[in-house]
C-alpha cells in the first residue's frame, strides 16, 4: 500500500515542474488542475493512513526508516523547486485563527471578549450570568487600596467597572461601540475577527478601501447590524468591525454616532434627554435601535474626529507586544511548525513524526471545538492548521532562524508583528534560507505609516537620550555619512533614528531625521523659541542662549530669501535649527512642553496697535495731521499727549470753575477736539461703568505692567467727555450756519443798536433788523421756501379749474384793515420788547432781612 | 422807641390797586432795561378769567381776593423845605397810596403764540 502511495506522488510532481511556481490557471493546463485536486484528496487518504501506520510504527520500526528515507528525497527536490504556494501573505497564513494563539496582550483580549459577551442578551437571547460575590477579591483589593489613593482608579479598574455596569434598559451594554487603539502592527484586526469569531459572530469588516461617504456609511451599518449574508453565515449574528476609522470622514462618524444614540421606547420612560416623546406614545427611531455590537479600530484615539466616539465608547489600548512573544511566534512561523509554545517541541525532520503528532491533534481538537459563545478555557492546538497540508509542507523547511536573529528583527520593527513576518517572507522570496543578525541588520524594514505628534518631536529635541543597552538591530559600522542621506534613499530605514546613541554626531543625525521628518517646521521652530528657556541651562554665561538666539535669527533669513526668491534649496538647512538646539540645551530632565503661542499672541497685539494708530491718524485735523506722521508722533508726542490730556480738575460743576480753570479745561477740550480723541462709557464685565479713551491709545504707549500715572477719576471723564460733545455741537453748528448763510459772525444779541419804539404798533417796517432777526426770518423764509410746493389752482371734481370772483371791495376794504390789524399784533407779539420766562416750582420761602435803618 | 409814621394821603378814597403775580422772570430785550416799556396785555374772558399776553406767551391766571389786603406806601423823607413852622420833627413818614384788596395769580405754564403759519408747509 505504501508502495501504491509513493507511485501516485510522482504525477504531482511533474505538476509542479511544469507549472513553474504559476498561479495563473491559464498557465496551466486543465489535466493538471485535475491533478492537483486528486493529489490533494490523495492527501487526506495519507493522512489516515498514518494513523493506521502509528499503531503499526512500533511493530515495522525498519519500514519506518524506509520511509524517512524515500520521503527525505522527494522533500529535498521539493526545496530545490521554486515554491509553488507563495502565492499568499504569511501574514495571512499564519494569522490567528483562535483565541488562544492571539499575540496581544492577555488582558485587553479578555476584556474586549467580556464586552463583546455583553451582548449575548440582546443577540442570542442568553441571560447574563450572575456575578458572583467575591469576598476574596475584596480582600485582597483591601490591602492594595490602602496604598493607592482610591481616587485614581487605574485603568484596568475603570474597564472593569465599565465591564460590570448594569445594562441599559434594552439590554445592550452602555458602551455599544468598542474602539481599539495602537501603533500599527499589533493585531488589532485580527484580535477584532478572531474574538467576533469566537464568541459566535460572523464578522462583517469595512475597511479603509471602502467607500466611506456618510450615506454609504449609513448604509453599510445598517446592512451589517439589521440583515444577515444569505451565504456561508450559516445563521450566525454579524458582529461589524469598522477599521481605520480615524481615516473617516467627519461626517461618516457622524452617522455612527446617530445610530449609537437612537433610543428605544424603554429609553424613553426612563428619562433619556430631549427625547421627545409624549408618555405612552412609542417613539421609534427610523433604522430602528443597533442591535448588534460594532468594533472601531483606529491608530491615533486622538484624531479630533473621533472626539464624541471616545467619550461614547468602550475603549481599548493596546499595549506593545512582548519581543519574547514575538520572537516565539516568529520561529514558529519561520520553521512553518504549528505551535511549539504548548505543545512538545516537533523536531524539523521528515514525514515520519507527523503522524503521532496529527493523531493527537485530531484528537483533541475533536473533543475541544469551541463551541459558539462559550468562554475558550485552554485550547491546545488549532486543529484547522494541520488540514493546510500542502503549504505546510513547502513551508516546513522556510527559515532558519536562531533566535537573536529573530530578536534583532523584533527590535528593529519595534515589535510590529506584520513588519517582521512581511521581512520573513521576502527575505525567504529572495531565497535566503538563514537568517542572521547581519542581514537584520542591513534589511530594510517596511513599516506602516504613523503620526507622531509635535510634542513627541519636542521631546526629542530637548531631552537627551537614556543610555540604552546597545542596540543591536542597528548596523553599528554603518559610517555616518550614510546616516546623512537621509532622503530615505540609502538610510537603513526608518528606524535610523535610533542609532547608538552614544555619540554626539550620531545623536545630531537622529535629530536631524526627525526634524526633517516632522512636517510643520514653523510650528517645532516656534515651540522650541517658545519653551527653550525654560530648561536648565548648563551655561552660566548664557552663551547658548545667545547662539541659540543667532540660530533663530538664521532660520528666519533663511525662510525669508527662500520665499521671497523662490529659492527653495534652501529649506535644506533648516532642520539644522532643532539640530543646534538639541546640542546646546538637551538634557536629561524633561521640561513641561507648552504648545507654542507668543507668536500669535504678539501678531495680534502689534495688530490691534496699528489699528489703533491709524484710527487716531486718521481723525486728527487736518491741521495737525500736517505735522504729525504716524511714525513720529507715536514715538514722540503721543506719550506726552496723554500727559496733557490728565489735568487736575476739580471735581465739581463747571459752573464753578474760575476763570482759569475755564480756559484750562477749553484748551483741553480743544486739543482733545484736534486729535479726535474722546472719553466713552463702557460697561466692564463685571457690571462696573468706566470711561474709557477713544482711539484708546493709552495701550500704544502705556506699557502695561509700568504703573500707570495718576488717572483722571471718573467725574473728570465724564465732565470732560460732556464738555467735548457740546463744543462737538458748537462747532458744528457754526460750520452750518457759515455754509447756510452770507454772515460771517453771529454776536450776542445785545451787542447791537436796538430798535427803538419797538412797542408802536405801526405798519412801517423796521428800517434796522438786528441780525439775528434778519437771520432768522431769512432762515424761516428759506424753510417756507423749500418747503412750500407750487401753488396748484383750486380744480373741482371734473378737474376744471376754479376762478376765484373777485371778492367785493367793502370786504375788500375791511380785509385789509383786518389783515393790517392782525399784522400789527404779529409783529407785536413777535418783536415785544419784554420776555417772560416761566419758572416752575414755588417760591414761598424766600426770606430777606430788612433792617430798620432801612425803613428810616 | 423807634416810631415809624404811616398817614393817608387825603381824605379823598383810596386808589385801588390789583397786584400781579408771575411765576418767572420778566427780561428785557433789550439793554435798555424794563423802565417805560410794554409788558403786555391784559384781558379777561366772558367767565372772569384774566388773560395775560407777555411777547410770544398767553398765560392764563385767576383773581384772587388777598384776607390781609396789601397797603402801598410812600417813603417820605422830609427835606429842609418841609420841616413845618411848628417844628415838627424831622422822621420820616410813610404815605399810603394805594390798597391792593385782590390780585391775580398767573401760575400756569404759559402757552406760545405762532402768528405766521403759513397755508402750506
Amino acid at each position: 500500500m505504501i508502495a501504491a502511495l509513493l507511485s501516485r506522488q510522482t504525477p504531482f510532481r511533474d505538476t509542479w515542474w511544469r507549472g513553474q511556481g504559476q498561479l495563473d490557471l491559464l498557465g496551466v493546463c486543465f489535466a493538471s488542475l485535475k491533478e492537483q485536486v486528486d493529489s490533494e484528496r490523495r492527501q487526506q487518504l495519507l493522512q489516515e493512513a498514518y494513523q493506521l501506520s502509528d499503531t503499526l510504527r512500533s511493530l515495522r520500526s525498519e519500514e519506518v526508516e524506509e520511509e524517512v528515507q524515500l520521503l527525505g528525497a522527494p522533500k529535498e527536490e521539493l526545496v530545490n523547486s521554486p515554491d509553488g504556494s507563495q502565492h499568499c501573505l504569511w501574514v495571512d497564513e499564519f494569522a490567528p485563527q483562535y483565541y488562544t494563539e492571539l499575540l496581544s496582550d492577555d488582558f485587553t483580549n479578555r476584556c474586549l471578549l467580556k464586552w463583546l459577551k455583553l451582548w449575548d442578551p440582546v443577540v442570542f437571547g442568553r441571560e447574563r450570568p450572575a456575578r458572583k460575590p467575591r469576598p476574596s477579591m475584596d480582600l485582597a483589593r483591601g490591602g492594595k487600596e490602602a496604598t493607592i489613593s482610591s481616587k485614581w482608579k487605574s485603568h484596568e479598574q475603570v474597564l472593569e467597572d465599565m465591564l460590570e455596569a448594569d445594562l441599559d434598559p434594552s439590554r445592550r451594554p452602555r458602551q455599544k461601540v468598542a474602539l481599539l487603539c495602537g501603533p500599527p502592527g499589533l493585531g488589532k484586526t485580527t484580535l477584532a475577527h478572531v474574538i467576533a469569531r469566537h464568541a459566535g459572530y460572523s464578522v462583517v469588516e469595512m475597511n479603509a478601501s471602502d467607500d466611506r461617504s456618510p450615506e454609504a456609511f449609513r448604509t453599510c451599518i445598517e446592512a451589517a447590524t439589521q440583515m444577515e449574508s444569505v451565504l456561508g453565515a450559516g445563521g450566525k449574528p454579524n458582529c461589524l468591525v469598522i477599521d481605520e476609522i480615524d481615516g473617516a470622514p467627519v461626517a461618516a462618524i457622524n452617522v455612527l454616532l446617530n445610530i449609537l444614540d437612537r433610543k428605544g421606547p424603554q429609553d424613553a420612560e426612563s428619562g433619556g434627554p430631549g427625547v421627545p416623546t409624549s408618555g405612552g406614545r412609542r417613539h421609534r427611531a427610523d433604522g430602528g435601535l443597533l442591535m448588534r455590537p460594532i468594533i472601531c479600530i483606529c491608530n491615533d484615539q486622538f484624531m479630533p474626529s473621533l472626539r464624541q466616539l471616545r467619550q461614547q465608547a468602550f475603549l481599548l489600548h493596546f499595549p506593545p507586544i512582548l519581543s519574547s512573544r514575538l520572537t516565539q511566534r516568529l520561529q514558529e512561523v519561520g520553521e512553518g511548525w504549528g505551535w511549539t509554545r504548548r505543545g512538545a517541541a516537533w523536531p524539523t525532520t521528515g514525514w515520519g513524526d507527523m503522524p503521532p503528532v496529527l493523531a493527537l491533534a485530531s484528537s483533541a481538537s475533536r473533543s475541544l471545538q469551541p463551541a459558539p459563545g462559550h468562554d475558550c478555557t485552554g485550547l491546545l492546538f488549532g486543529s484547522r492548521r494541520f488540514q493546510q497540508g500542502p503549504r505546510l509542507i513547502s513551508l516546513r523547511q522556510g527559515m532558519q532562524a536562531d533566535p537573536g536573529a529573530l530578536a534583532a528583527l523584533c527590535e528593529k520593527t519595534d515589535n510590529d508583528i506584520r513588519a517582521c513576518i512581511n521581512t520573513l517572507q521576502f527575505l525567504h522570496g529572495r531565497g535566503r534560507r538563514e537568517l542572521s543578525v547581519r542581514a537584520v541588520q542591513t534589511t530594510r524594514v517596511g513599516l506602516k505609516d504613523q503620526r507622531k505628534g509635535l510634542f513627541s518631536v519636542w521631546q526629542e529635541i530637548f531631552q537627551l537620550p537614556r543610555a540604552q543597552r546597545q542596540r543591536w538591530a542597528q548596523d553599528p559600522s554603518s559610517a555616518p555619512h550614510v546616516l546623512l542621506l537621509g532622503d530615505g534613499h540609502l538610510d537603513p530605514g526608518p528606524r535610523a533614528a535610533e542609532a547608538p546613541l552614544t555619540t554626539a554626531a550620531q545623536r545630531l543625525h537622529r535629530i536631524l531625521h526627525v526634524a526633517a521628518s516632522a512636517g510643520e517646521h514653523e510650528k517645532v521652530v516656534q515651540g522650541l523659541f517658545d519653551n527653550f528657556l525654560r530648561l536648565r541651562l548648563r551655561d552660566s554665561s548664557l552663551g547658548t542662549v545667545c547662539t541659540a538666539l543667532d540660530w533663530l535669527a538664521f532660520d528666519d533669513l533663511l525662510t525669508c530669501t527662500a520665499h521671497h526668491g523662490q529659492s527653495f534649496q534652501l529649506l535644506r538647512y533648516l532642520p539644522f535649527l532643532p539640530a543646534a538646539f538639541h546640542l546646546l540645551f538637551a538634557s536629561s530632565h524633561m521640561p513641561r512642553i507648552a504648545y507654542p503661542s507668543s507668536q500669535q499672541e504678539a501678531q495680534s497685539r502689534t495688530s490691534r496697535t496699528q489699528n489703533l494708530i491709524h484710527t487716531l491718524v486718521a481723525g486728527i485735523a487736518p491741521a495737525i495731521r500736517s505735522r504729525a506722521a504716524p511714525q513720529a508722533l507715536v514715538l514722540d508726542a503721543l506719550c506726552l499727549i496723554l500727559d496733557i490730556l490728565a489735568p487736575k480738575l476739580r471735581p465739581v460743576s463747571t459752573q464753578l470753575y474760575s476763570t482759569r480753570e475755564k480756559q484750562q479745561l477749553a484748551s483741553l477740550v480743544g486739543t482733545m477736539l484736534a486729535y479726535s480723541l474722546t472719553y466713552r462709557q463702557e460697561r466692564l464685565p463685571d457690571g462696573q461703568y468706566i470711561y474709557r479713551l477713544e482711539p484708546n491709545v493709552e495701550e500704544v504707549c502705556r506699557f502695561p505692567e509700568l504703573p500707570a500715572r495718576k488717572p483722571l477719576t471718573y467725574q473728570a471723564k465724564q465732565l470732560i467727555a460732556h464738555e467735548i460733545e457740546m463744543e462737538k455741537m458748537r462747532r458744528a453748528e457754526a460750520l452750518a450756519r457759515v455754509g447756510d448763510g452770507p454772515q460771517v459772525d453771529r454776536g450776542p444779541p445785545g451787542a447791537t443798536a436796538p430798535l427803538g419804539g419797538a412797542g408802536e404798533k405801526e405798519a412801517q417796517p423796521p428800517t434796522s433788523h438786528s441780525q439775528e432777526e434778519q437771520w432768522l426770518e431769512q432762515r424761516l423764509e428759506r424753510i417756507l421756501k423749500k418747503a412750500a410746493l407750487e401753488d396748484q389752482p383750486e380744480r373741482d371734481f371734473f378737474g376744471r379749474v376754479v376762478t376765484k370772483r373777485a371778492a367785493p371791495l367793502s370786504a375788500g376794504a375791511v380785509a385789509p384793515e383786518t389783515d393790517v390789524a392782525e399784522r400789527r399784533i404779529g409783529r407785536a407779539v413777535g418783536r415785544s420788547d419784554v420776555w417772560f420766562r416761566f419758572k416752575e416750582g414755588v417760591s414761598n420761602a424766600v426770606r430777606r432781612r430788612v433792617p430798620i435803618r432801612d425803613l428810616l | 422807641m423807634v416810631q415809624i409814621v404811616i398817614s393817608s394821603a387825603g381824605a379823598g378814597g383810596l386808589a385801588e390797586w390789583v397786584l400781579m403775580e408771575l411765576q418767572g422772570e420778566i427780561e428785557a430785550r433789550y439793554s435798555t432795561g424794563l423802565a417805560g416799556n410794554l409788558l403786555g396785555d391784559l384781558h379777561y374772558t366772558t367767565e372772569g378769567i384774566p388773560v395775560l399776553i407777555v411777547g410770544h406767551h398767553i398765560l392764563y391766571g385767576k383773581i384772587i381776593h388777598l384776607e390781609k389786603p396789601f397797603a402801598v406806601l410812600v417813603k417820605h423823607t422830609p427835606g429842609e423845605q418841609d420841616c413845618d413852622e411848628l417844628g415838627c420833627k424831622t422822621g420820616t413818614q410813610y404815605l399810603v397810596t394805594a390798597l391792593i384788596k385782590n390780585k391775580i395769580l398767573f401760575k400756569t405754564r404759559p402757552k406760545p403764540i405762532i402768528t405766521n403759519v403759513p397755508k402750506k408747509v
